[in-house]
């Protein structure tokens, strides 16, 4: 005997259906995109302190908005899981859409070839976002140069990269290409209380220490000694062995002494002068004739020693090793010894690369590919 | 637009970098590919209340640009990179297409003929579908650039998050004219609000909220 009853689908059945549906993934992009548009008008994370600061009257509304989970939509449980359901009716349109590619042939073929790769790619980006966030680290390092260090800081405390590097040189380069001269570099005065201050090496400009005038009389750029007339020359114009001579005139102390910039340690009595008891004071010429560019910076660069040897890195050329990059990201204008590097660990990157090729080859064998085989079969 | 793209590969030459790089230069870049998109276009659908509408935004559009600084400086060191000439390019090439794309829906829009209805349909369309490349290679190149210079492709900045939305409108747009067939009306206030959103994204963004991109507004 016939039955007349209609075969009711499953609730998986139907639960596909319903991710595989146009309107469905229509109204899971539409929520996205409303919490993006949120997410870029509501202060998030950090910016919250920042606008408080500004707007101490709207407390109560933020933590309002924390407690729904408004402060750091991007974040929150809520977007994920809609990322989440992006990625579920994205998978099941990417099977139903290799069904196509099985059961079709020529025009419909193609398309559904390029929508699927598509809708993998979203796949693969999102995939590739999951690894980053489960295994990726991501903080920052700084240090000074001549400093070595394998301790870098994350947003969940301090961690220790699996081997040491240290910062042997930085610098700032600016549009313009003057060189630095020694009217650009600094030395450092130091009291036996440790009390210091930078001072320019400007020759013939008097600054003031505490209770001492010092004064650079002179810049030798390539300091030697001649050693049959025992005179102080410079070897020549390059600044390969930079020195000055400094007058430090004090209540109870006077001397005149040679600094030198690569020799940090080390300096010397002016000939023919006498100091006038010990030295109260440490003077050292740390110039290295470093200084800001006058104009524009046009990049930061440093140079890093490695297990494998000397590395370099800067701004857009970040530098890779024992499967952590580091970037250039920032220094210290008044204090160009130092630097900081981003420091992180994403395997999920080529994932994600993977992911956007593939999006853009789906879209060149839908929007172009496709029709233009298509026109050329009609005109055929 | 010989004189434009002349003009461009000038101050390419005296910059000695890519002319994409601040407010100014962007908006010239954006006539240059408006301009571009019309006249491939026009090879295939001719239509003189659309040329004229295309040339009246770009004049529009240049009149503005010139109320902004031209003078060329330097880059800033994180903007000098080769991905900045590719992710800008591509996006303002997607750009062009979604403005004469919205033209084109407004024309829909306003038009009484049907057979013209038609033709502003079928532009909207195709021009959306070029523009949604673009766009995508823009986003992809500028997430690129984002891990090279940042270490992150992706950081919810505005500009990015904006980016991602309009490309959402474009995708439902897509989705809804090849899946369900939405044409007429309906696809041509989708395309409208699709170019609210690019001009959300490339302006708006800029001035009312900051980010990554902030150096983009001067």
């Amino acid at each position: 005997m016939p039955t007349n009853s209609i075969p009711t689908k499953s609730f998986s059945s139907r639960a596909l259906d319903l991710l595989a549906s146009v309107k469905f993934a229509v109204a899971v992009v539409a929520i996205i995109a409303a919490a993006c548009i949120a997410g870029t008008l509501l202060p998030q994370g950090t910016e919250v302190a920042q606008y408080l600061a500004k707007h101490p009257a709207a407390t109560q509304r933020m933590q309002w908005l924390g407690k729904l989970g408004l402060t750091h939509i991007f974040q929150s449980w809520w977007f994920i899981g809609m990322l989440c359901l992006l990625a579920a009716t994205t998978a099941v349109c990417s099977t139903r859409r290799f069904s196509t590619v099985l059961r079709t042939a020529g025009f419909a073929r193609r398309r559904a070839l390029g929508s699927m790769l598509t809708h993998i790619s979203i796949l693969l980006i999102l995939t590739g976002g999951v690894i980053r966030g489960v295994w990726g680290e991501k903080g920052y390092l700084e240090f000074r140069e001549g400093e070595v260090t394998s301790a870098f800081v994350t947003e969940t405390g301090p961690k220790t990269l699996p081997f040491q590097l240290q910062l042997a040189k930085f610098e700032v380069e600016g549009y313009d290409k003057k060189q630095p001269t020694v009217e650009d570099g600094l030395f450092v005065i130091k009291t036996a209380d440790n009390s210091q201050k930078l001072l320019s090496a400007k020759v013939g400009l008097e600054q003031s220490f505490e209770d001492y005038k010092i004064t650079v009389l002179k810049y030798i750029p390539d300091f030697m000694v001649d050693t049959a007339t025992k005179e102080i020359t410079s070897r020549s114009d390059e600044p390969r062995n930079p020195a000055i001579l400094v007058a430090v005139n004090g209540p109870t102390y006077q001397n005149h002494r040679w600094l030198f910039a690569k020799f940090p340690d080390f300096s010397m009595p002016a000939k023919g002068t006498t100091p006038t008891g010990p030295s109260p004071l440490q003077l050292v010429f740390a110039a290295q004739l470093k200084r800001m560019p006058a104009g524009p910076v046009k990049t930061f660069r440093s140079t890093v020693i490695l297990p494998t040897g000397q590395h370099t890195l800067e701004v857009n050329r970040p530098l890779k090793y024992g499967g952590y990059t580091f970037y250039q990201s920032g220094y210290n204008p008044r204090d160009l010894a130092y630097t900081s590097f981003e420091v992180v660990k994403d395997p999920g990157v080529p994932v994600v690369y993977a992911g956007f090729g593939l999006m853009l080859v789906g879209l060149f064998i839908v929007f172009y590919l496709n029709p233009w085989l298509d026109d050329r079969r009609k005109r055929a | 637009m010989v004189v434009q793209t002349v003009y461009m590969i000038l101050r390419w030459i005296a910059a000695g970098r890519a002319p994409f790089s601040n407010m100014f230069e962007s908006m010239v870049l954006f006539v240059w590919a408006l301009v571009v998109v019309y006249l491939v276009l026009q090879f295939r659908h001719k239509i003189p209340v659309l040329a004229a509408a295309t040339a009246l935004l770009a004049a529009l559009t240049l009149a503005y640009a010139s109320t902004y600084e031209a003078e060329i400086k330097p880059l800033m060191p994180a903007l000098r990179s080769n991905w900045l000439t590719v992710h800008v390019f591509t996006c303002f090439l997607g750009y062009g297409a979604f403005a004469v794309g919205a033209l084109s829906s407004l024309g829909y829009l306003v038009a009484r003929k049907a057979d013209l209805q038609g033709a502003f349909d079928t532009i909207t369309a195709k021009t959306i579908s070029f523009g949604f490349l673009f766009l995508t290679a823009g986003i992809i190149t500028g997430a690129v650039w984002a891990n090279s210079a940042w270490g992150t492709y992706w950081s919810w900045d505005p500009k990015e998050t904006w980016s991602l939305i309009t490309w959402f409108v474009y995708a439902v747009f897509l989705h809804c004219r090849y899946m369900r067939g939405w044409k007429g009306k309906r696809a041509a206030w989708i395309s409208v609000a699709g170019f609210a959103s690019v001009v959300f994204t490339y302006y708006g963004v800029n001035f009312l909220l900051s980010g990554l991109h902030s150096y983009a507004a001067s």
